[in-house]
């Protein structure tokens, strides 16, 4: 049995550390640890030079472990791993010990206990490393296809983005028509150009697409399976389809939020329509309308939907030049709360529809608009919050700005592929900054109004995104799962299935085997929670890298037992 | 009791509760040094018997981090934690431990100052209640100190 | 319905379940070497089934056997005992349509001990004990005394909550119904003395039974919820616990024990009975036992198609523990 050498690598991180805890003396404190065969201490493990000291002491020592004490395994384990790899150790075989987030940088004026700290989480460290087993990182193969759910804008845009690349790619749609909320739109901001003109040659290069396959109309109606290999089954009509797929977009959109039934008057008075109804209209052709009232955050940034759902706003704006191009002697106003009209362009467009004679009128949350008026809306009184005093305008219509909403089947589609959805029920991405287009699950992309409201250059642009990050893996043609996955000691599990039912993943079948049932994980699926070993309690069930062993090692090493306690020196 | 100084573990899990401490970290917040934290990946990996263990070796109290529920990164997690350290806690509570050495909280990456504050009011708690010496051998009279 | 109508039912319908093969084995009580006691029959021959007996006495839990023996068994259980084997069926540690329940509507099982206490005699002198409703005639050197049924029934049997299986093949009687709320708050007076200490004396009281205790295992040894094949106290990596009988040791067996037992553990107070040194276990299942009622308003063993306790959860679970 090959006998273990840690090498401990503590890091100054500059002043970060070393100001605070005593190196030095916690490089001493480690070369008394049991296994340990080797310490230094390091100005910035990062650095180049750091890295090379990993690499020349793994050798010269003939290291089988490595602790490093620094900063936090979030920003550097994946590098100080690739370290060990290159000088030849298992790169499973390292283990980080966090002396700044968690040590120095938060006890900086108790010096004194913060060494001792940092001593004691080196010495956990120490021990969890000593029970490390080297792991192999599982490749598994990944389909060169992908699954587009949604055929709006952005489903639409990151289609051909894969589908020019080479992926074949099944695009599902559940209406009987691509093009999504654009193809309700008449105009489009701040350009005004024509709705239809921008989306037909879209269409039509997605229909003529020898790589997509388009279903439509069509829904989704299971997946199973993991990254590189989803098992998709579509139904379209009567039939089903099933396919093998590597990644998925979620490109499902978002809907106008249609005002209940008497809401300014809403569905009660026949001239109160919303912002898409009336765009409808404007595509069939309206006469002159002489008195139209806007009001925008119909059913936004109310207690119960307190988001802003972005660019509809610009969508009023927009609307009311229309209209006042249409009618130019027409008197359009537009009640406000706060105006959003991000970026130089919409800034422009919303000083140009004040130039062409749309005024704007504030007013508050606690006063809103009344609707006045019985089967039609004749007229608004309003307070005007600036001008301080009501007023009443006359309507021949009223326009209702309302939000973008999710679909109610956000909620079955989250649980079918089991990725999140935020509080407002939108498709949550794995991290809001740094990782805005994907879903911890790896494999599934967000893009578009399914996220969040999106106007197109968004939808575009996210698409764009979702669809480079998919192509990724199916262009390497692999992808990794890291080792953390949990495994079974079947000699003693005696299959009562608590694992598989507290598996996020559906990654644990109890199987009959030799006439016993026993647990089978499938290492592929596996996200690394443990879930299933602390419902397990016998301990046939273990997690690498968190095994119970390493844990209770570390909480031994702490209070001075096992075979750390002869040998420990505070 | 006086000047004595509480050790206690804290388990974080690794995409809400560790995060949210080295955020902490990030924005310099100064804590007592009492706590040492030990990453799982989830609050579901922690199991009664490491709490149990803890305290019988003589330390002064566990702390358990997870995400708010409905924000675990492998979905339901901190459910199952929910549950398993709801009875973990309650029942040792039965048998006489003080509350206040086995504590759950929830905290998000994005909750460093939460994190201060945990670890902080524990390690008061903690120097209130007096060492642990739930497990000692001297409550029984037989003398020979073990932990 | 009387003891002995149901003993007849049982021992033809047992007989009849060997012949047809519908059974490999028959679990169920015989009279045991002493008196006023029982023991466990296990037989897959149909002679013996005329050896089965229905009493006051047939107090163990049978299906603790029930993850030992291979192939179908015909099982007796009464009330409580239904509970474990569903709560087996929900761990999957036996299937359904392996077991063939014949179910018995149980009044309650006589404690001997507090017999013994209640005439002030040892077994020996004590001729008979018959159970008629709701009294209890007990013969005794001669003398005739009668206590009502409950003063000498075991503490659990006074706060049962399902006296008559739900879940069985066959019953074996008409369903009984048992305690009132005035019987079940005596069936908590060793419990509720518990709670009305301070944690301090909880500790204490509990730190010196556990320094009786010897690690036998018999607790876990007869408790069907232990369904593990390898315990965890017979792990070495980690070792979680010391074999030697420490008290710290003897005790941290015990809880993590009731945790992993946790809703599956259906009171049926065998741990109590099997501990050679009367240490009152179920003053410490019957606390978790109402914890999970409590938190979950979940019994175990009521449903075999729920999932077990701690493999599912409500959004709602109790949250007022968490900081």
């Amino acid at each position: 049995m090959q006998k273990i050498r840690v090498g401990v690598f503590i890091c100054h991180c500059g002043s970060n550390i070393a100001s605070v805890v005593n190196v030095p003396q916690v490089v001493e404190y480690s070369k008394g640890l049991p296994n340990v065969v080797y310490a230094q201490e390091n100005l910035y493990t990062c650095s180049a030079d750091g890295l090379r000291s990993i690499k020349d002491k793994i050798e010269e020592y003939n290291l089988n472990r490595v602790v490093v004490a620094s900063c936090t395994p979030r920003t550097h384990e994946p590098l100080f791993r690739d370290t060990c790899e290159e000088a030849g150790l298992n790169k499973y075989l390292f283990e980080f010990v966090n002396i700044r987030e968690q040590c120095s940088w938060v006890h900086m004026n108790i010096k004194e206990q913060a060494t001792k700290k940092a001593k004691d989480l080196v010495k956990m460290g120490v021990v969890k490393a000593s029970f490390l087993e080297p792991q192999e990182e599982v490749k598994v193969p990944v389909e060169p296809a992908s699954l587009v759910i949604g055929g709006g804008i952005a489903g639409m845009t990151a289609a051909l983005n894969l589908a020019n690349q080479g992926f074949d790619v099944h695009l599902v749609e559940k209406e009987g028509a691509l093009g999504g909320l654009v193809r309700r739109l008449y105009r489009l901001f701040p350009t005004n150009e024509d709705a239809e003109e921008l989306i037909r040659p879209i269409i039509e290069r997605v229909r003529n697409h020898k790589e997509i396959e388009i279903h439509m109309p069509a829904i989704v109606k299971d997946v199973s399976g993991y990254i590189g290999s989803f098992d998709v089954t579509v139904e379209e009509g009567n039939s089903e389809r099933r396919f093998k797929v590597g990644t998925i977009v979620v490109a499902t959109g978002a809907q106008e939020l249609k005002p209940y039934h008497g809401y300014y008057g809403y569905g009660a008075m026949f001239n109160v329509l919303t912002q898409l109804e009336l765009e409808e209209r404007l595509r069939r052709g309206i006469n002159h309308v002489e008195n139209v009232v806007m009001i925008t955050c119909v059913g936004a940034r109310i207690p119960e939907r307190s988001y802003c759902s972005v660019f509809c706003c610009v969508t009023a704006i927009k609307n009311a030049i229309l209209l006042k191009e249409n009618t130019p002697t027409a008197k359009i106003y537009v009640l406000y709360r706060e105006l959003m009209a991000y970026g130089a362009e919409f800034e422009n467009y919303y000083r140009k529809a004040m130039e062409v004679g749309v005024r704007f009128i504030r007013c508050g949350l606690e006063r809103p608009p009344q609707i006045i008026g019985n089967g039609k809306a004749a007229g608004v009184k309003v307070y005007d919050e600036l001008f301080g005093e009501e007023v009443k305008l006359p309507s021949d219509m009223v326009v209702l700005t309302t939000p973008l909403v999710p679909y109610l089947e956000n909620e079955q589609i989250s649980r079918m592929l089991k990725v999140p959805l935020s509080e407002d029920k939108f498709f949550l991405e794995a991290h809001v900054k740094l990782r805005p287009v994907e879903f911890s699950t790896e494999g599934i992309y967000v893009c578009g109004s399914a996220r969040w409201p999106a106007d197109i250059a968004e939808c575009i642009s996210q698409a764009y995104a979702a669809s480079s990050k998919a192509a990724i893996p199916m262009r390497k043609g692999f992808a990794t799962v890291e080792p953390i996955t949990s495994f079974v000691n079947e000699s003693i599990c005696v299959g009562c299935g608590n694992c598989a039912l507290v598996c996020p993943f559906n990654a644990i079948e109890v199987q009959s085997q030799n006439g016993k049932r026993v647990a089978k994980v499938t290492a592929v699926k596996c996200k690394g929670c443990g879930g299933c070993v602390a419902a397990c309690p016998s301990g046939a069930m273990q997690q690498k890298g968190f095994t119970d062993q390493q844990v209770m090692g570390m909480i031994d090493a702490l209070v001075g037992r096992g075979i750390f306690n002869a040998q420990l020196r505070t | 009791m006086l000047n004595y100084e509480p050790k206690f573990l804290v388990f974080c899990c690794n995409w809400c509760s560790y995060a949210g401490a080295d955020l902490a970290g990030v924005s310099r917040l100064q804590m007592p040094p009492n706590f040492l934290v030990i990453r799982v990946m989830c609050s579901s990996r922690v199991r009664p018997e490491w709490i149990i263990k803890a305290l019988m070796s003589g330390l002064d109290g566990v702390v358990v981090l997870g995400c708010h529920p409905g924000d675990c990164h492998y979905q339901t997690g901190n459910y199952y934690a929910r549950r398993r350290m709801a009875i973990t806690k309650k029942f040792l509570e039965y048998m006489g431990i003080e509350s206040q050495r086995v504590q759950v909280s929830w905290v998000s990456a994005s909750e460093g100052g939460k994190f201060a504050e945990v670890v902080t009011k524990v390690t008061k708690e903690m120097k209130e209640i007096g060492p642990n010496r739930l497990f000692t051998d001297e409550r029984r009279g037989h003398g020979v100190k073990t932990t | 319905m009387k003891d002995e109508g149901m003993e007849s039912k049982l021992r033809s319908e047992a007989k009849a379940l060997l012949e047809q093969g519908k059974v490999d084995y028959i679990i169920g009580f015989e009279d045991g070497s002493l008196k006023f006691t029982t023991t466990p029959l296990m037989t897959s021959d149909k002679d013996d089934t005329s050896r089965l007996v229905i009493n006051p006495f047939i107090v163990n839990n049978l299906s603790v056997f029930l993850t030992e023996v291979m192939g179908r068994v015909g099982i007796v259980a009464k009330g409580c005992d239904s509970r474990s084997i569903v709560s087996l069926v929900q761990d999957n540690k036996v299937a359904r349509e392996d077991v063939v329940i014949l179910g018995v509507p149980c009044l309650g099982i006589i404690d001997l001990g507090k017999v013994e206490e209640l005439v002030g005699k040892g077994r020996d002198e004590i001729e008979d004990i018959i159970r008629d409703g709701d009294r209890v005639v007990i013969m005794a050197s001669g003398n005739k005394r009668e206590f009502p049924t409950r003063e000498v029934l075991f503490d659990n049997c006074l706060s049962c909550e399902l006296p008559t299986p739900q879940e069985y093949d066959i019953l074996l009687g008409e369903p009984t119904s048992l305690a009132d709320d005035r019987e079940r708050a005596a069936s908590q007076k060793k419990i509720d003395s518990l709670r009305d200490m301070t944690p301090e004396q909880r500790w204490e009281f509990w730190t010196s039974e556990f320094d009786r205790c010897i690690r036998c295992y018999a607790c876990r040894n007869v408790c069907p919820a232990c369904f593990c094949q390898q315990c965890f106290v017979e792990e070495t990596e980690p070792q979680w616990l010391s074999p030697l009988p420490r008290w710290q040791d003897n005790l941290m067996f015990q809880v993590v024990r009731i945790i992993h037992v946790a809703g599956r553990c259906t009171d049926c107070g065998e741990c109590e009975r099997a501990c050679p040194v009367n240490i009152p276990l179920r003053s410490l299942t019957r606390g978790m036992y109402d914890i999970v009622d409590v938190l979950f308003h979940y019994r175990a063993g009521m449903d075999k198609e729920a999932p077990p306790l701690l493999a599912t959860y409500e959004a709602t679970d109790a949250e007022d523990f968490i900081r």
